[in-house]
C-alpha cells in the first residue's frame, strides 16, 4: 500500500509542503541576519489595509458561495434524478467552464456584459431596461465570473451525496403522511447536510485565493487579498512580508476548515469514520 | 511594459513558485550555464517580441554565430531574484523595466555592464546605468477615441481636461495602480509638469478624490484601453501609447495625445550569476544599434533611446513614437528614483484610497 501512494506522498512533500514550509520560514526569518523575526506579522496586522481587504476578501467569497449553492443544488438534483447516460451528458455541460482558458472567459464576460455589450443590447432592444445596466467592473461582474468557473465544485460533491441518497426515503416519508414539502425539509435535505459541507467549503476555500477574475471583472472596491500579495512578490519584493501575509491566509483558512468540520461533519464526505 | 500587467498578474502561483523555485532550484536543467555559443534573452513576448526577433534577435545570431534563445515572460526583478537565490540563473540578458532594474541593482541581483564594452555615446542619458542600458521608452499618455473627438476638431488634451468632466463628457478610464495617476492628478490640479517631485501626495489624493465617480473603468491589463475604445465602452483614459498607436496603424479610430504623457524606460539587464556575461555584453552593443532600434520602432511604436535611430526611421511613423523630439518635450520628465522610495507606502494608501 505504502508503495503505491510513495510516488503521490513524494510529489507533495517536494512540491507542497516543502515550499508551503519555505513560505512560512520567510515569513519570520529576519532580513538581515539568521535569527527569527515576528515584525513582518506585527505589520501584516496592525496596517489595518491588510485586514481589511482579507475582510474584503472573505465577505466577495461568501456571496459567491451562497450564490453557487443556490444555484448547484437544484441543478445537483437533476443529475441524480435523471438516468444516469443523461446525467453524463449534463455532467459535461458543468465542467465545461474547465476546459476554456481563464483569460478567454474573462475577455469573454468583459464583451457580454459591457456597456454596449450582447446582454446590455437585448436588454435595450427588448425595451426592459432604457439605460445599459452597470454589470461588470463592480460587484457583479466579480460574482458573476467567479460562479461561473466554481458553480461545478459545489455541484458535483453535492450530486455524489444525493446520488447515493435512496429515493424510496422520500416516498416512505410521504407514505407517512408528510408532504412532499416535509419529506424534502426533514429527510432529504438533512442527508445533502455533508454534500452541502463539502460544495461550501471548497468553493469559499477556492474563491479567498481568487486573483485575476477580481482583477479584470471588478471595480476599485473588489480587492483580493492575493492581489496585495502578488503587489509584495513582484512590485515590491518584499517576499518575506508577501510570505507573512500569505502564511495569515492560510491560518484563517484553516481555522475555517476546522470550523466547518466541527459544524458539518465533513469526515463523513471525505470517507473517514 | 506593454505585457507588465499581464505577467504580474498571471503569477497567480506567486509566492508559491518562488518558493517552488528556491526549493526546487538544484534539479531544474540549467540552460545557460557554460553555454558560450548560445545567449538565453527573456523577453515581453506578443507584438513586441515579434519586432525584437526580426529587428535584433536574428541579425545578432548571423553576425555573431551565438544561437539566441527565446524566453516569453514578461521579466520582472522576482523572476531574477528567483533564480539568483537558488543558483540557477537561466537568463543571460532580461528586459526589465526601470523600477525592476532599480531594485535588482538595490539588492544586488544583477551584473555590472562593462560601459568600456558597451557604445552608449549616442544613447540619451536616462539609457545609461552601471546596472542597465535603456532598450525602449514606452508612454503613459491620454488616449481618446477619435469618434467621440474626431479629427480637426478639438480633443481633450491635458489632465486638467481629463478632470473637467462638464467641458469634456465622455466616459473615462484609468490604470488601477498608485504611480502615474498621481502625477496626472497633480498635472490636472495645477502643478507644472516640471515641479511635480517630491510629489505632494495629499493633494494628489484629493484631486483623485474628484475623479473617481467619473472612471468608468480602473483598467489592469494593457489590452484593455484598445479594447474599452474599440468596443465604444469608453471614449477617453490613460494608456500605453504603443497599445493605441498600433491600432491607430491599423486604421482603429483612436489616438494619443502626448502632452503631458510620462516617459517611462525599459532596460537590458544582466542577471547576477550568468555563466554568459561575454555574449550578453555583446548581444547589448549589437542591439542599441541606431540602425537596429529603428528597425525594431517601425515594426512597434516604442521609442528607440539612441538619438541616432530616429533620424533613420521611417518619416510617416517617427512622429507616432515616444522619443520623437517633438512628443519627448511635450511629455512630463518621470522621477523613477523617487518612486522607487515612496512605492511602497503609497501603494498602500492607494489600496485604502480605493475602499474608501
Amino acid at each position: 500500500m505504502l508503495a503505491l501512494v510513495g510516488p503521490a506522498l513524494a510529489l507533495l512533500g517536494v512540491f507542497f509542503v516543502l515550499p508551503l514550509g519555505n513560505v512560512v520560514r520567510w515569513s519570520v526569518l529576519d532580513p538581515g541576519g539568521a535569527g527569527l523575526t515576528g515584525v513582518y506579522y506585527v505589520r501584516a496586522l496592525t496596517e489595518t489595509i491588510y485586514l481589511r481587504v482579507i475582510l474584503n476578501t472573505f465577505r466577495i467569497s461568501l456571496y459567491v458561495t451562497v450564490i453557487c449553492l443556490l444555484l448547484a443544488y437544484p441543478v445537483a438534483y437533476l443529475l441524480a434524478s435523471v438516468p444516469r447516460r443523461v446525467a453524463n451528458l449534463l455532467m459535461i455541460l458543468v465542467v465545461l467552464p474547465f476546459w476554456i482558458s481563464l483569460l478567454v472567459r474573462l475577455y469573454a464576460w468583459i464583451i457580454l456584459l459591457q456597456k454596449a455589450g450582447l446582454v446590455n443590447s437585448a436588454l435595450l432592444r427588448l425595451g426592459l431596461v432604457t439605460e445599459p445596466l452597470p454589470l461588470v467592473y463592480n460587484l457583479t461582474g466579480v460574482i458573476v465570473g467567479m460562479v461561473h468557473v466554481l458553480l461545478p465544485f459545489m455541484i458535483l460533491p453535492l450530486y455524489s451525496v444525493m446520488k447515493g441518497i435512496d429515493p424510496n426515503l422520500m416516498v416512505a416519508a410521504q407514505n407517512l403522511g408528510g408532504t412532499p414539502a416535509q419529506a424534502f425539509r426533514r429527510v432529504f435535505l438533512p442527508l445533502t447536510y455533508p454534500g452541502i459541507g463539502a460544495g461550501v467549503l471548497m468553493v469559499f476555500m477556492l474563491s479567498i485565493g481568487y486573483f485575476v477574475t477580481p482583477a479584470l471583472l471588478g471595480g476599485l472596491k473588489e480587492t483580493f487579498i492575493a492581489q496585495l500579495i502578488e503587489q509584495q512578490v513582484s512590485v515590491l519584493i518584499d517576499w518575506n512580508f508577501a510570505a507573512a501575509l500569505a502564511a495569515l491566509l492560510l491560518a484563517v483558512t484553516l481555522i475555517v476548515y476546522y470550523v466547518f468540520n466541527r459544524a458539518l461533519g465533513l469526515d463523513r464526505i471525505w470517507g473517514g469514520v | 511594459m506593454t505585457g507588465r500587467r499581464v505577467s504580474r498578474r498571471e503569477f497567480v502561483k506567486g509566492i508559491g513558485a518562488a518558493a517552488a523555485a528556491a526549493s526546487v532550484g538544484p534539479f531544474v536543467h540549467t540552460t545557460a550555464k557554460g553555454a558560450s555559443n548560445k545567449l538565453v534573452y527573456s523577453g515581453w513576448g506578443g507584438a513586441y517580441q515579434d519586432a525584437v526577433r526580426e529587428a535584433i534577435l536574428q541579425p545578432f545570431s548571423k553576425a555573431s554565430g551565438i544561437d539566441v534563445v527565446e524566453i516569453k515572460i514578461g521579466p520582472t526583478v522576482a523572476h531574477v531574484k528567483a533564480q539568483v537565490q537558488s543558483k540557477n540563473v537561466e537568463w543571460d540578458v532580461a528586459e526589465l523595466e526601470a523600477p525592476d532594474m532599480l531594485r535588482g541593482k538595490r539588492e544586488g541581483l544583477l551584473e555590472k555592464i562593462d560601459l568600456g564594452r558597451v557604445e552608449t555615446k549616442d544613447l540619451v542619458k536616462e539609457a545609461i546605468d552601471e546596472f542597465g542600458i535603456g532598450c525602449i521608452v514606452f508612454s503613459t499618455v491620454l488616449a481618446y477615441s477619435t469618434i467621440k473627438y474626431p479629427p480637426g476638431k478639438p480633443h481633450p488634451s491635458s489632465w486638467a481636461d481629463f478632470w473637467d468632466v462638464k467641458k469634456w463628457p465622455g466616459r473615462r478610464f484609468l490604470q488601477d495602480q498608485v504611480k502615474l495617476n498621481l502625477e496626472f492628478a497633480l498635472m490636472a490640479d495645477g502643478v507644472p509638469k516640471d515641479k511635480l517631485y517630491p510629489l505632494d501626495a495629499n493633494r494628489a489624493f484629493k484631486s483623485l478624490d474628484r475623479i473617481k465617480p467619473h472612471i468608468a473603468v480602473w483598467w489592469k491589463k494593457g489590452a484593455q484601453p484598445p479594447q474599452l475604445l474599440t468596443d465604444k465602452e469608453a471614449d477617453l483614459g490613460s494608456s500605453w501609447n504603443g497599445r493605441i498607436t498600433t491600432e491607430k496603424w491599423k486604421g482603429a479610430p483612436m489616438d494619443v495625445e502626448w502632452n503631458q504623457g510620462m516617459a517611462q524606460y525599459q532596460y537590458y539587464c544582466i542577471p547576477k550569476g550568468t555563466g554568459n556575461r561575454d555574449a550578453a555584453l555583446r548581444f547589448i552593443d549589437f542591439a542599441i544599434k541606431p540602425e537596429r532600434q529603428a528597425r525594431s520602432a517601425e515594426l512597434i511604436p516604442y521609442g528607440p533611446t539612441n538619438r541616432k535611430a530616429i533620424a533613420v526611421i521611417d518619416k510617416k511613423k517617427a512622429p507616432d513614437l515616444p522619443t520623437y523630439p517633438e512628443n519627448l518635450n511635450r511629455q512630463a520628465p518621470f522621477n523613477e528614483e523617487w518612486w522607487l522610495k515612496n512605492e511602497e507606502a503609497l501603494i498602500k494608501r492607494w489600496e485604502a484610497w480605493k475602499l474608501a
